[in-house]
């Protein structure tokens, strides 16, 4: 049930009147909701009886709040049609895309039931959720622990009129840059759609790591976790050629920032032009017979990449934060996302609030490039 | 400075607020334990309603004397006396003074 009292969020009429899509609102079902669409009997049996499977999860935004809890029913739950028009109704969003709460769901040992819940989930949210509106349109959840099962899921739902890419992670799990995943990449550009790739295992860096060992709080935990995985991944699908292979191929980064963006451009360009040589011993260059990238790695960021605009990191100073949406090519990659109903909410008031964001730079973060990128 | 009444002391009970208008501007007051205290309404962090916050002394929390509120949005925390951020004191909020006069609310600005 949807639990969110509207009086807590300053809409304003502004917001109302604009045309706002979020890309990231999460839709998370118990699973009490999704046993009807399971299929495997030893799996439907395990649900029943003990829920979503227990993950290695540790880290909890809750320490760090009076509040306790996890963060992430902050602002409700949305489980069905009627949740999801009533919160983009009081949130002033006008097409709401649906992400899978599910952000633990890699970590889940058994391959089974994982399978079995992720092809759950987009049944039931695409049968008996999107269909109740129009606007609402819906990033299915991708197995990304078995790329064969994500190709079944591409193809499954891939031309489903509903769907507007399918949603991965970034995490401490395999970087996307390895070449088991050209099958993936394929299914979704011979189905012209993105891959949204959000922050997975929210704040879980592995113990057994000594830099997760090392970690003692939620900020060095969220706050830079998933920046850092996010740019590793982006790092990682452009030295690996990825998009030499597939120049049709757009990614969407969710939850991972913002301001890291021209550091990397930056930063890979100078590295790269120092020290190229080793491009030709990754297996995706090797197999394309090329001596070096077709382009540089920031051109491939700007060409490939759109990210989401929770959380934005606005500076204090106008002047900055007009450097930083033109540094980090805001107008073309930049796309707004709430993160509901998690504790990280943001709504659409900050892209009305300051004088760097013109009328075209706002149309284009609220809904232009979202449509572009979405094929909306 | 003009002094505004603004509610009668009766409509907020102990550990609860509300958010007036007063002179254009979103106020809101919490009473703790008979006092009441006034902050700007809105958060500096993204602008979340800080009427509709919790105060500090209504939660499992260990220093249950500290008189301040968080915002219902991101938790920023702000004194009630003050405005002051709790751990960022170099930024805050807006403070009014505010007392209770003849069972009504008056907020001076």
């Amino acid at each position: 049930m949807s639990e969110l009292k509207a009086e807590r969020y300053p809409v304003t009429e502004a917001m109302r009147e604009a045309f706002v899509v979020d890309i990231d609102f999460h839709f998370e079902p118990a699973m009490e909701k999704l046993l009807p669409y399971v299929d495997h009997p030893g799996a439907k049996r395990t649900l029943s009886l003990d829920d979503f499977p227990p993950t290695t999860r540790y880290w909890a935004s809750g320490y760090a709040t009076p509040h306790g809890g996890n963060g992430r029913q902050t602002h409700g739950v949305a489980e069905t049609a009627d949740d999801v028009i009533d919160v983009s109704e009081k949130l002033a969003l006008d097409m709401p895309i649906l992400t899978p709460g599910y952000n633990t769901l890699p970590d889940v040992q058994n391959v089974v039931l994982k399978n079995e819940i992720v092809r759950a989930y987009n049944t039931y949210v695409l049968e008996e959720v999107s269909p109740a509106k129009e606007n609402i349109k819906v990033l299915p959840a991708l197995p990304q622990w078995d790329p064969e099962q994500c190709v079944e899921e591409i193809e499954l739902w891939g031309d489903n009129d509903d769907v507007v890419g399918f949603y991965g992670f970034f995490g401490h799990y395999s970087l996307l840059g390895n070449t088991q995943y050209d099958q993936v990449f394929e299914a979704l550009v011979k189905h012209d759609l993105p891959l949204a790739l959000h922050g997975g295992g929210t704040g879980n860096w592995p113990q057994k790591d000594l830099i997760g060992n090392s970690i003692r709080t939620w900020t060095e935990m969220y706050g830079l976790v998933h920046p850092v995985r996010a740019m590793m991944m982006v790092g990682n699908m452009v030295m690996n050629g990825v998009f030499d292979k597939y120049p049709e191929l757009q990614v969407v980064m969710i939850e991972g920032g913002l301001n890291w963006v021209p550091f990397i451009k930056m930063r890979m360009d100078e590295v790269y032009q120092d020290h190229p040589e080793d491009i030709q011993l990754t297996e995706r260059v090797t197999e394309l017979g090329q001596e070096y990238l077709k382009k540089q790695p920031s051109e491939y960021i700007e060409d490939h990449f759109s990210f989401s605009s929770q959380p934005i990191d606005i500076p204090k100073k106008t002047k900055n934060f007009e450097a930083m949406l033109d540094m980090t090519n805001a107008k073309d990659s930049l796309m707004f996302a709430t993160d509901y109903p998690h504790y990280t909410l943001e709504l659409a008031n900050w892209t009305f609030e300051s004088s760097a964001i013109d009328e075209e730079l706002r149309e284009n973060i609220l809904h232009e490039n979202a449509k572009r990128v979405f094929r909306i | 400075m003009t002094e505004h009444t603004v509610a009668s002391a009766d409509d907020i009970p102990e550990g609860e607020g509300q958010i007036v208008e007063v002179d254009g501007l979103s106020v809101a007051i919490f009473n703790i334990e008979g006092e009441f205290y006034g902050v700007s309404n809105r958060c500096i962090h993204k602008g979340g309603p800080l009427g509709e916050g919790f105060l500090h002394s209504e939660l499992p929390v260990i220093n249950k004397d500290r008189k301040s509120v968080h915002c219902p949005w991101h938790f920023w925390e702000f004194d009630l006396e003050t405005g002051r951020h709790e751990v960022n004191p170099s930024t805050g909020i807006r403070a009014f003074d505010v007392s209770e006069r003849d069972g009504d609310v008056v907020v001076t600005i």
